[in-house]
């Protein structure tokens, strides 16, 4: 057996180094009051940067990694993180690393679906900007990747209602029977901001600046040509990288009457818009409402009240149940409140009852939205069935559900 | 002198002019027709949209040869792409076959052709929702060209027929580097089983992005003659590589399935988990794969995931669990025990939760010997499942349970839980009995258990613990537990019970008892007879608590019982019957309550009248009935609580009557500010010949010192005065000017020729037309800050006005509107939006207003602004 002797010179100047050393550990490698030991502390890599990305940066060691095709975007995020923080131009670095819990997804949307799928893939749990995706069959994907590795997924948007409201326990409990009818609506109008986002069709080609990586920006999304207009913030106004006021803003407003209504784990079976004719291929343009009727006869109608005439829709809930049902009702244990944190979802492995949609859920409210863009983009009505997750009857509509994906990303 | 030659070639020339010119005549047709078309675009209602399309299909192949030929390069025409993409649709609506072949006919003609490459690009892209078999061969001819290759691949993609995979698999030996990977990738969203053999060798090749492709394709091929490959490949020595190939092959199970080979794909999902014995994930993927595969089969591996020692594959397993047919898994005594031997408490506890989840009854004595367990997780797993799977036997264990443990620990908790759970009436008719052995304390606890279960069958048992226990808490708690029970029968009992209880505790469970089974019930004759009966002899406390539930029961029997007791001797009884008849479901209490305020016994009796009969009247139909009401309630108010409460009631009205009433107390002290409130609300549901109506009230309360006030009726008077003083819209000086405003283009402040002078202190040409918006005035602007802050104005006479700007930019958020009008300051409430509004009433005694700046303000810019004359300056001459 190999033995090494220490003088006692040697020794006191090691021990000497290790207090050095112990007296400038920081405070949250120690934890104690108001700071979490590094063991429990849940390490995050956020990919993508930029002005919704700098908001998902807290101060390493919480953030051990951030990544971003722009160089500038980077810079400002590693500055904001402080620390060790390594910075990236590839978010498959991210994936790589072992250290790294949870990445946070604040790229533009097109890159949403397919870095949750890669994330789920490498072992991360997930805190994803919304929307959830660009297509529908992008989204479900996305879902099934969470589910099959066991990941946790969240998605940012405004927050679920906290209790098991009177409608939602009616409908998820089924005491109406599998085929009742549901005569409730729900009524969303203003915030879309469909003018903000609608895209302009005169942007010349312009030379891709030096900081910014083109290629991987796009990434998975069909090519366009370069412009600034088409890039930073307004990659919201293009079909190609999103979905304009719609998905952007939609994906929030549709949390709580998918939830109120009961129909997070589905989607629509018909979905009539009304907008100006006709759509732009490439550039998103306005729209008046929506009109959204689920399998049970409930209902969801977007407004935008920026164009055309008013929806004259309102939400009310006709639901009225016999003396008995209430009785029934009143049996069934309320669902935990949705107010979980994403961080405690990570630590409990259960994020159903999160404060913001979990992966399912997310994917159901965008798939309404997408159908909503497409019965915009055809100007004709969408009969969707919501378990095969395909439109009925409209080869081309249904072609808008499989959106085009660049090589070599694929789901 | 011409040469013969050139006399020819005029010759010839004049000659093809006479041949051709026809044809040139109807191309020429053909543009103007489609230049008509298009500038009637966009537009807004079906029919319109019908007859366009109608007239663009009328133009025939010419018509979309015409339109393509618009497209040069990028930027392409806007308006055209438009057009066509409503071309498009119309062609690709089901039943629309010929449309379809007409349209897509021209466009694979215009592939063929020398177009541009971005009107190729841009037809490809059509052609992905269009396209079907008879577009494969000119898409394929593309996918050689650099340029053409991924949307050409996308769109045989979306075509997806077999003619669409065969024209990539030809296309994939000459191509190489990008274009290779393409295609393989596009051949792998096909899921294409024959490309297999050409694809495999991709998997040796130097390109990491072309082996990527490569082991897509192949995983989702699902065809088995890949496994060999991808298992090698999973053994890639790069670790990114590996994760693609592992996510890959998890795919490829899925789709060996789908083909038919069940057994490849589970022995694909074992493989995986055994490679990978230490991804927690991969070992998740793995067992949801088995559990989809196999069903019933994969139960073994998913119990011994459920006693892993990580919480993720413990979750996926638990979640796993539930997808697994129930009737597919056969429990018996034996496997179970076999399941139990030697396990982890870990383990021991998720198969006890799983027994209780699927409430077999094989599980029972497992589940029993659990209790006894000496590791928490078991003991408290074993609790849960008892009360789910258990019976009338399992009672005293469970009570014996709650004797041992504090009420506070996890124990006692649980068995609470299962007792209020166990499936079963015999179960309930045991806790009862139990209930009668047990000592006080212990009868609380599970009466309120009983308050859980169904104790319909239990009525009279539990009434007679009501009435006769001698211990308080026992008697309310056998009360409490009635809650759900009673029926119309058990009426009479329950109300005797209320007449005889001792204490306000038992009082006040009875009558949440009687107001519960009222709520149940719904009837109210079966309720008011019995306690009419009852009220004459009950002593006063059971009264009072009977009056309250008729106050909730509320028919007109109730009302006539409850409007006779406002003039019982008893103070205590007259008080609770006005609040009941306060609280009344219907107007009809209005009368007894207008009585008791007009001929109260004391004040304290007038006031809680009064109030109540605010209440009430307010909720009289129609509107002018209640606002005559409330005027009576407030010339009978002398206090000014009560006055405020009829303003309150008041300002949900907006009627000409309501606003004189609150008007009329603007100037009563003490409640100014509640009137001018009340006045606010009325103004802003007023209609506009209301406002009309009260147009000199109004320009009145436009001047008031109430800024709210004077902002709500100067904004309406706006909108019933159509005679703006001026409107003008900041624009670049080209752009058309919008209909009633006059323009401002950045000139310095002068007379403009149009009756009006504006302008700026300096020059400001930062004007811009951001043509993204339908509105003219929201699409222009003037920067107030782009070469320095910058001030506008504009004369008008010395009065006040009510001025309207909209600040923003249609393309951008990157402003912050704050302004400064005259010395004020208003804010910009959100910022970094695109638009800000503001409305607000301007007091001009300098004979010009004034718009700059405010603190703080960032990149300010300016759409428009509209001012009214709201009234003159009456001391303008002082």
């Amino acid at each position: 057996m190999k033995q090494t002797s220490v003088s006692r010179r040697r020794f006191i100047k090691a021990a000497g180094a290790g207090v050095t050393l112990f007296n400038v550990v920081p405070r949250y490698v120690l934890g104690g009051p108001g700071n979490t030991p590094p063991s429990e502390t849940i390490t995050r890599g956020v990919i993508g940067t930029g002005r919704q990305g700098m908001s998902h940066v807290a101060r390493y060691p919480k953030t051990l990694a951030v990544c971003d095709v722009d160089k500038n975007h980077l810079d400002a995020a590693l500055k904001r993180a402080g620390g060790k923080c390594d910075g990236y131009d590839d978010f498959r670095y991210i994936l790589d690393r072992k250290d790294i819990d949870t990445v946070h997804i604040p790229t533009p949307p097109h890159w949403h679906s397919l870095i949750t799928i890669m994330a789920a893939q490498a072992g991360k749990d997930i805190f994803s900007e919304k929307p959830m995706s660009r297509f529908v069959k992008e989204g479900r994907a996305a879902v099934e990747a969470v589910k099959r590795y066991g990941a946790v997924f969240q998605i940012n948007s405004k927050p679920r209602p906290k209790g098991d409201g009177r409608l939602r326990k009616i409908v998820t409990s089924g005491i109406l029977g599998p085929d009742a009818r549901i005569d409730a609506q729900r009524h969303v109008k203003g915030w879309f901001s469909v003018a903000r986002k609608c895209g302009r069709t005169d942007l010349k080609p312009e030379p891709v600046p030096p900081e910014l990586n083109y290629e991987m920006w796009l990434g998975p999304a069909p090519y366009r040509p370069y412009n600034k207009l088409r890039v930073h913030y307004n990659f919201r106004c293009y079909w190609n990288t999103a979905g304009g006021g719609m998905l952007d803003r939609g994906q929030h407003q549709m949390v709580k009457p998918l939830c109120e209504l009961g129909l997070e784990h589905t989607s629509p079976v018909k979905v009539e818009a009304y907008a100006p004719w006709p759509s732009h291929p490439d550039a998103v343009t306005m729209w008046g409402w929506i009109k959204m009727t689920y399998a049970n006869g409930s209902r969801i109608i977007l407004e935008s009240g920026e164009w055309g005439e008013p929806s004259g829709e309102k939400s009310y809930d006709n639901v009225i149940l016999t003396p008995e049902q209430e009785e029934q009702l009143k049996q069934i244990p309320d669902l935990p409140p949705n107010t979980d944190t994403f961080e405690k979802a990570v630590k409990t492995r259960e994020d159903r009852y999160c404060r913001q949609p979990y992966a399912e859920a997310a994917h159901r409210g965008a798939t309404a939205l997408h159908l909503a863009n497409i019965a915009i983009r055809t100007g004709r009505t969408v009969h969707f069935d919501p378990v095969k997750e395909e439109i009925i009857g409209d080869e081309e509509q249904n072609r808008y559900v499989h959106g085009p994906m660049r090589a070599p990303w694929h789901i | 002198m011409r040469s013969t030659t050139t006399v020819h070639r005029i010759l010839a020339a004049a000659l093809f002019c006479v041949a051709t010119a026809p044809l040139l005549h109807a191309q020429n047709d053909t543009a103007a027709a489609l230049d008509a078309l298009l500038t009637r675009l966009p537009v807004n209602t079906a029919t319109e949209e019908e007859a366009i399309t109608a007239e663009m299909v009328k133009l025939g192949p010419d018509g979309i040869r015409e339109m393509c030929g618009r497209f040069k390069d990028e930027p392409l025409d806007g308006k055209v792409c438009a057009a066509l993409h409503a071309l498009v649709h119309a062609a690709g609506q089901t039943g629309n076959e010929e449309l379809r072949k007409l349209v897509t006919g021209v466009f694979c003609e215009v592939l063929r052709s020398e177009a541009t490459i971005a009107a190729k690009r841009h037809l490809l892209s059509e052609l992905r929702t269009l396209g079907r078999t008879e577009s494969v061969a000119a898409v394929a001819t593309l996918l050689p060209v650099a340029e053409f290759c991924e949307p050409a691949a996308q769109t045989l993609v979306s075509i997806g027929t077999e003619d669409a995979a065969d024209a990539l698999r030809k296309a994939l030996p000459k191509q190489k580097g990008a274009g290779r990977v393409t295609v393989i990738c596009a051949l792998g969203r096909l899921r294409d089983s024959k490309a297999v053999p050409l694809v495999l060798k991709d998997l040796q090749s130097d390109h990491p992005a072309v082996r990527h492709g490569a082991v897509f394709a192949l995983s989702e091929s699902g065809n088995p003659a890949a496994i060999p490959a991808l298992r090698k490949a999973a053994s890639s020595g790069d670790a990114r590589e590996r994760r693609h190939t592992v996510h890959c092959m998890l795919q490829y199970a899925g789709r060996l399935a789908e083909s038919g080979y069940a057994k490849e794909a589970m022995d694909v999902s074992r493989w995986l988990m055994q490679a990978y014995p230490d991804a927690a994930h991969i070992r998740c993927a793995g067992l949801t794969l088995l559990a989809r595969l196999g069903g019933s089969k994969a139960f073994p591996e998913i119990i011994n995931a459920m006693a892993s020692e990580n919480t993720r594959v413990r979750a996926t397993a638990r979640g796993l669990v539930e997808s697994v047919p129930r009737g597919d898994i056969n429990m018996t005594k034996e496997s179970i025990a076999k399941m139990l031997q030697g396990a982890s408490a870990v383990k021991h506890a998720e198969i006890l939760k799983l027994l209780g989840q699927f409430a077999d009854k094989a599980g029972l004595p497992a589940v029993r010997n659990g209790l006894g367990h000496e590791a928490g997780t078991v003991r408290f797993a074993a609790i849960t499942a008892l009360g789910r799977m258990g019976g009338r036997t399992d009672v005293p264990a469970l009570i014996r349970l709650l004797a041992e443990h504090k009420r506070s620990s996890e124990e006692h908790r649980l068995a609470e839980a299962a007792l209020r759970g166990l499936p079963g009436d015999d179960a309930t008719a045991a806790i009862l009995e139990a209930m009668g052995a047990a000592e006080a304390g212990m009868s609380v606890v599970l009466l309120q258990v009983l308050a859980q279960r169904d104790v319909s069958a239990h009525v009279d048992a539990l009434m007679s613990v009501a009435g006769k226990h001698p211990d308080e808490p026992v008697r309310v708690a056998a009360i409490e537990a009635l809650r759900s029970a009673p029926t119309v029968g058990d009426l009479p009992a329950l109300i005797e019970l209320l007449s005889r209880a001792e204490t306000d505790k038992e009082r006040r469970a009875a009558e949440k008892v009687l107001v519960s089974a009222w709520r149940r019930i719904g009837n109210p004759s079966v309720f008011v007879g019995p306690i009419k009966a009852k009220l004459g002899s009950a002593s006063i406390g059971a009264r009072l608590t009977l009056l309250r539930v008729l106050g909730i029961v509320g028919n007109e029997a109730a009302l006539g019982i409850v409007s006779d007791a406002t003039g019982d001797p008893d103070a205590a009884v007259r008080e609770t019957a006005i609040r009941a008849l306060s609280k009344w479901k219907s107007t009809d209490a209005v009368v007894p309550l207008w009585a008791a305020v007009c001929t109260p016994p004391n004040e304290k009796e007038a006031i809680l009248a009064l109030r109540g009969y605010v209440e009430q009247a307010g909720s009289l139909e129609p509107a002018a009935k209640a606002v005559e009401a409330l005027d009576r309630a407030m010339e009978q108010a002398r206090r000014p609580e009560e006055k405020k409460m009829v303003l309150g009631r008041l300002s949900s009205f907006g009627s000409v009557a309501a606003l004189d009433i609150a008007a009329g107390c603007l100037e009563r002290e003490g409640m100014k500010k509640e009137a001018a409130q009340a006045c606010r609300r009325i103004i802003l549901a007023l209609d506009e010949s209301a406002i009309r109506e009260r147009k000199e009230l109004m320009k009145r309360l436009a001047v008031s010192d109430d800024k709210e006030l004077a902002g709500a009726a100067g904004g309406k008077l706006v909108c019933v005065d159509s005679d703006a003083f001026a409107q003008i819209n900041f624009q670049p000086k080209d752009s058309a000017v919008p209909a009633g405003c006059l323009a401002d283009t950045g000139r310095v402040f002068g007379e403009r020729g149009n009756g009006h002078s504006y302008g700026w202190d300096k020059e400001n040409g930062e004007t811009r037309d951001r043509k993204s918006h339908d509105d003219a005035r929201y699409r222009t602007f003037n920067h107030l800050q782009k070469r320095g802050a910058r001030r506008w104005e504009i004369a008008a006479p010395n009065g006040v006005y009510w001025l309207r700007v909209v600040c923003g930019d249609a393309d951008n958020v990157d402003q912050v509107n704050h302004l400064d009008i005259d010395g004020s300051v208003v804010k910009d409430p959100d910022g970094g939006d695109a638009f800000d509004e503001y409305g607000l009433r301007v007091k001009i005694d300098d004979g010009r207003l004034t718009i700059a700046p405010g603190p703080g303000s960032k990149n300010a810019k300016i759409c428009f602004v509209e001012l009214r004359s709201l009234a003159e300056e009456r001391d303008s001459g002082q």
